[in-house]
């Protein structure tokens, strides 16, 4: 069976451009994949992300009352629109590492953890037989915590000191972050073994689900408020309400706004490179406009010769998808599997929903086809005479033009960068399209260096605005003199602000204090400072009103997280807070900047006292002498020991050290995504250089080959197109400054609103720059040597026959 | 407009009143006026003219490959049609079956065989059984003597051969009129003849054979002459109807 010569001459044809078209088709894979692979990760993370939280059954809300009995619990699970009520305890205090450094740890205390009908525990590992009285460790926390199943933690249970306590097992809790990251040892244990610890036997909270739309916010906020109203009518006391976001998972809303990003980037990117196909397509009909006036002339109409090369074009479509279609959905895969575990769930199913695939197909075959379509109707609906009496291959912009006399004036009249120039801009639209490609990879790699940059100088202003080496919480406040008698007895400790701290929330309208936490208390929460003087606030940058000059008596100060927290009220504005249930109502007098720091507010002592009868110090910031962990540690563990002389526990201590280490994880893999895209995209850039240089060549063959025939040299033509690849990744480098600056703004913003609810400090990136300039000329050079190569090759013979 | 009958003896082309106006940088500027003109089968026509009086422009016209700005133009072919009333599409068929064309500079498609070259138009409008399209190319290359250079491509053959191969070409689809602008321009005199034999042999077996020359020496070739000048018939010699 022959093949009839029209598909021969097609196959001819593309066959004479096969290197261009590899590179087309490599580059188009390339975007195609990208966006494959982050719709198909989008697709999984979104669709299990939610398996897996609501699989646990989640509450909808948990309410702080204090002391909470089975009858109290009896009584709610009674109440209107409940399905159902468990209580708990969620205690915050410490550990010891085998290493005897501390650190933060949850205590989940419930009638029997492994066994509960809300927020329900997957077990992982466990020993044969678990004895009495011992815990199970989040699974993400056994690592952390440096230990192995079968030995002992040294956890510090409230009113006992640290106790020695067995961890029996690992279970899954898909709504708490990974324990490294958080650096908390999460411990799950039964009402009866924390008693047998030494904790206090009563329960404090009641986890509630609502019967009716446990996923419509409104009516689970007005439910939980409806008990916390009743129990207060009953003479309980509700400190606080917790409603996370219905439904969600605590890190869904996050997730699905950085995969948003980047889907935005990968479609970018292959959109850029459909447009590939059009400049290629375009060059390749430029060379065929003659030969498609011949075809006509002896009989082959314009829709004959069209649905030649569409089919050819869509074959070429077929191709790439078939080749970007395994890599792409394995890429989302692993990029699913390295999200989920950042996030500390399960991907149970890593399928593609099959709505999703049929759009991968569709658009595989669409685009790509769709934008060939213009140059090969633009090629075959050259008329006949038209085709056969334009002598060049294609027109080019010629010498006029603003653009050649702007650059004239530039660079005067001769001399081979205004050759290279010329060169470069006689296809405006092409050079553009390679332009905005190398521009936008070229902003994308900036980004990536700036939002990196940017995080690294928010940790930075944190650390020196911090002014603290360590702060304890204590599990009970003392007298103000008492503990400024410690810090002054300690040697090392050069200064020492004692401050009271306290849990607040907002308190609505019907006085409920609800706050859109998790059961762990991150995401929303909120914590107040009653201070003596605004001494610890005058180091931070103001970002609303006018800080108090010394006290701040009868005002309110907030960071610009508990700003966004309490709905940006005006300045002058009564706030409510409602401290363990009791109000606390001041007008607000300014707004600060604190980077890397979770929403606070901070208050009078005095005005913190006369409205909720709290005073004495909870926390005390110290200052030492020592600078390096170690010695950090050392003054602590002094400082520590003086505290609990004088009659209070300490349930944490947070250092500079620890924080950071904290914050860090979620950022890294951010920039690590950004960086892989941006050198995705370079890759499609760099891949287009090459093509369409190739593309030139073969338009200017003739010209060339007239060169040779009149002297001129190979070297001079190869230096001639290197010269124009080169002027084109300069131009394209400005370009990319230029985008970077408000991408990466915008990704300031986002992730800096995601961890601490202001932009990141916009920080450029010089070195990021300087690494693209170098990158992109290498780039260049790399790019452009193929086709001058090839273009040096050409036989005067050869150039000069081709019509 | 009158136009002949479709009878055995009546002609196979017809043109009425042609004009053709170019839009200049300096308004429009009329390549023809007023041509009228009959071919039959069995003429092998000459038009001849001063550069730039017009014979390309009315070539093109005649082959449909350029629109005329007035008059009419009939083809025996399908019972009759009038072809400057046709859409580009049906034009393009109608030309693929009826009329052969050859180019001064051959336009053979570089990346195809000579073999392929010949079986193009049969492809395009799909003219014989596609099993038998092979061996009628063969003939057809047999014949003008080109045989044993099938699967060569058009750049390794010499300028007659080529030739050869494009008049090959046109007379695939058996087409009833061979139109050929300068189709000798680019060929020594030796082979010139050889080239001019063939036409004159194709007219013989009973096709229209037009063509466009410069060269005076060919004229024992033509049964007819038209010589235009500035874009007008001037001249005539021979049976003109
Ligand atoms: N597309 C066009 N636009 C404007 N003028 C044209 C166009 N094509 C042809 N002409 C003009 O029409 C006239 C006739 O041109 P044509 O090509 O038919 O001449 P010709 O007789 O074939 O000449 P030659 O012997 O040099 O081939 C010329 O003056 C030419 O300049
Ligand atoms: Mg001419």
């Amino acid at each position: 069976m022959t093949i009839p010569p029209r598909w021969r001459k097609l196959i001819a044809d593309f066959g004479s451009i096969k290197g261009r078209l590899a590179l087309v088709i490599a580059a188009m894979a390339i975007g195609l994949l990208t966006t494959i692979a982050i719709t198909n990760a989008y697709a999984i993370l979104t669709r299990e992300i939610s398996a897996n939280y609501l699989g646990t059954n989640p509450a909808s809300g948990i309410l702080d009352i204090g002391e909470v009995d089975q009858t109290l619990v009896a009584q709610v699970r009674g109440m209107d629109n409940v399905a159902a009520a468990e209580p708990l305890s969620i205690v915050e205090t410490r550990v010891r590492y085998p290493d005897g450094r501390t650190g933060r740890a949850l205590l989940f205390v419930s009638p029997n953890p492994l066994d509960q009908s809300l927020n329900t525990l997957r077990i992982e590992e466990q020993m044969a037989s678990p004895p009495a009285n011992a815990v199970h460790l989040e699974r993400r926390a056994l690592d952390l915590a440096g230990i192995g199943l079968g030995e002992r933690l040294s956890i510090e249970i409230p009113g006992s000191g640290f106790v020695p306590v067995l961890v029996a097992g690992t279970v899954f809790d898909p709504s708490l972050a990974p324990a490294e990251q958080e650096q908390t040892i999460y411990a799950y244990l039964s009402q009866q073994t924390f008693v047998a610890l030494g904790g206090q036997s009563a329960l404090e909270w009641i986890k509630v689900l609502v019967a009716e739309d446990p996923f419509d916010q409104a009516l689970v906020d007005q439910t939980l408020a409806g008990i916390a109203i009743a129990l207060e009518a009953a003479g309980h006391n509700v400190h606080l309400v917790q409603a996370p976001n219905a439904g969600l998972h605590p890190h869904e809303g996050q997730m699905r706004g950085i995969l948003g990003l980047f889907l935005a980037f990968g479609v970018l990117a292959f959109l850029l490179s459909a447009v590939l196909v059009s400049i290629t397509v375009e060059g390749l009909m430029a060379q065929q406009i003659r030969q498609i006036a011949i075809m006509k002339t002896i009989g082959a109409r314009t829709a004959q010769i069209s649905t030649l090369y569409i089919t050819g074009i869509a074959i070429i479509a077929a191709t790439m998808l078939f080749v970007a279609l395994p890599i792409g959905i394995a890429l989302g895969r692993g990029l699913a599997g390295i999200i989920a575990d950042l996030l500390n769930f399960d991907i149970v199913d890593a399928s593609t929903p099959p709505a999703l695939f049929a759009a991968w197909l569709v658009t595989g075959l669409l685009i790509p086809v769709l934008f060939a379509l213009r140059p090969i109707f633009r090629a075959t609906g050259t008329t006949v005479v038209a085709a056969l009496s334009d002598l060049g291959i294609g027109r080019s912009s010629g010498a006029g033009g603003r653009l050649n006399r702007f650059v004239a004036r530039l660079f005067g009249t001769s001399g081979q960068t205004l050759l290279a120039l010329r060169g470069a801009f006689r296809r405006r639209r092409r050079t553009m399209m390679i332009l905005t490609l190398l521009g936008l990879a070229g902003a994308m790699y900036m980004t990536a260096g700036t939002v990196s940059v940017s995080y690294q100088a928010s940790v930075d202003i944190a650390a020196a605005e911090r002014g603290y080496d360590a702060e304890f919480r204590l599990t009970r406040p003392l007298d103000r003199n008492r503990v400024a008698a410690i810090a002054a007895a300690t040697p090392d400790v050069i200064f020492a602000a004692p401050m009271m701290r306290l849990e607040a929330a907002r308190m609505r309208g019907d006085g409920v204090a609800l706050v859109r936490t998790y059961p762990d208390g991150g995401h929303g929460s909120m914590t107040l400072y009653a201070l003596p003087g605004t001494q610890e606030l005058a180091r931070f940058q103001g970002l609303e009103g006018a800080l108090p000059v010394e006290r701040l008596d009868g005002q309110m100060v907030v960071n610009q997280g508990a700003w966004a927290l309490l709905g940006r009220p005006r300045i002058g504005e009564q706030v409510n807070l409602s401290l363990d249930g009791k109000r606390l109502e001041l007008p607000l007098a300014a707004v600060i900047r604190q980077y890397m720091t979770p929403a606070s507010v901070f208050a009078a002592d005095t005005d913190v006292a006369a409205m909720t009868g709290e005073s004495g110090i909870n926390a005390l910031r110290v200052v030492n002498a020592a600078r390096s962990p170690a010695e950090v540690e050392a003054v602590v563990d002094r400082v520590g020991q003086q505290i609990e002389a004088a009659g209070a526990g300490i349930s944490l201590v947070v250092t500079g050290n620890l924080m950071d280490a904290a914050v860090s994880g979620h950022v890294n893999i951010l920039i690590v995504l950004l960086l892989a895209l941006g050198v995705l995209m370079a890759a499609v850039g760099f891949l287009g250089l090459t093509a369409a240089q190739g593309i030139s060549v073969l338009e200017r063959t003739r010209e060339f080959g007239i060169i040779r025939a009149i002297g001129g040299q190979r070297r001079q033509i190869v230096t001639n197109l290197l010269t124009e690849s080169l002027v084109i990744a300069s131009i394209s480098l400005p370009a990319a400054i230029l985008v970077s600056i408000p991408l990466s703004t915008a990704i300031n913003i986002i992730v800096g609103r995601m961890t601490f609810g202001m932009a990141l400090p916009f920080t450029p990136d010089v070195c990021g720059m300087g690494e693209w300039a170098a990158v992109s000329l290498v780039g260049a050079l790399v790019a452009g040597l193929p086709p001058a190569f090839n273009a040096s090759r050409l036989s005067v013979r050869e150039t000069l026959v081709q019509q | 407009m009158q136009f002949p009958r479709n009878t055995p003896k009546g002609p196979r082309l017809s043109a009425r009143h042609l004009s053709k106006a170019f839009e200049t940088g300096s308004g429009q500027f009329l390549a023809l006026h007023d041509i009228s003109l009959d071919i039959h089968a069995g003429d092998f026509l000459a038009i001849v003219g001063k550069s730039g009086s017009g014979k390309s422009t009315l070539v093109n016209l005649l082959t449909g490959l350029d629109a005329v700005s007035g008059g009419d133009i009939w083809s025996s072919a399908n019972g009759g049609t009038v072809i400057t009333d046709l859409n580009q599409e049906s034009l393009a068929r109608w030309r693929g079956l009826e009329i052969g064309v050859v180019f001064q500079f051959f336009q053979l498609l570089p990346s195809l065989t000579v073999l392929e070259n010949t079986m193009l138009p049969m492809d395009y409008c799909n003219a014989f059984p596609r099993g038998e399209r092979r061996e009628r190319a063969m003939a057809i290359l047999e014949r003008l003597g080109i045989a044993e250079q099938a699967e060569k491509l058009p750049f390794d053959m010499s300028g007659g051969q080529q030739q050869r191969a494009a008049i090959a070409r046109a007379l695939a689809n058996e087409p009833g009129i061979i139109v050929a602008d300068e189709p000798t321009g680019n060929l020594d005199s030796s082979t010139t003849h050889e080239v001019m034999d063939l036409f004159a042999a194709q007219r013989e077996a009973g096709k229209a054979v037009v063509m466009v020359t410069h060269e005076r020496d060919l004229s024992s070739y033509f049964t007819r002459t038209i010589e235009l000048t500035d874009g007008a018939i001037t001249a005539e010699l021979g049976d003109v109807t």
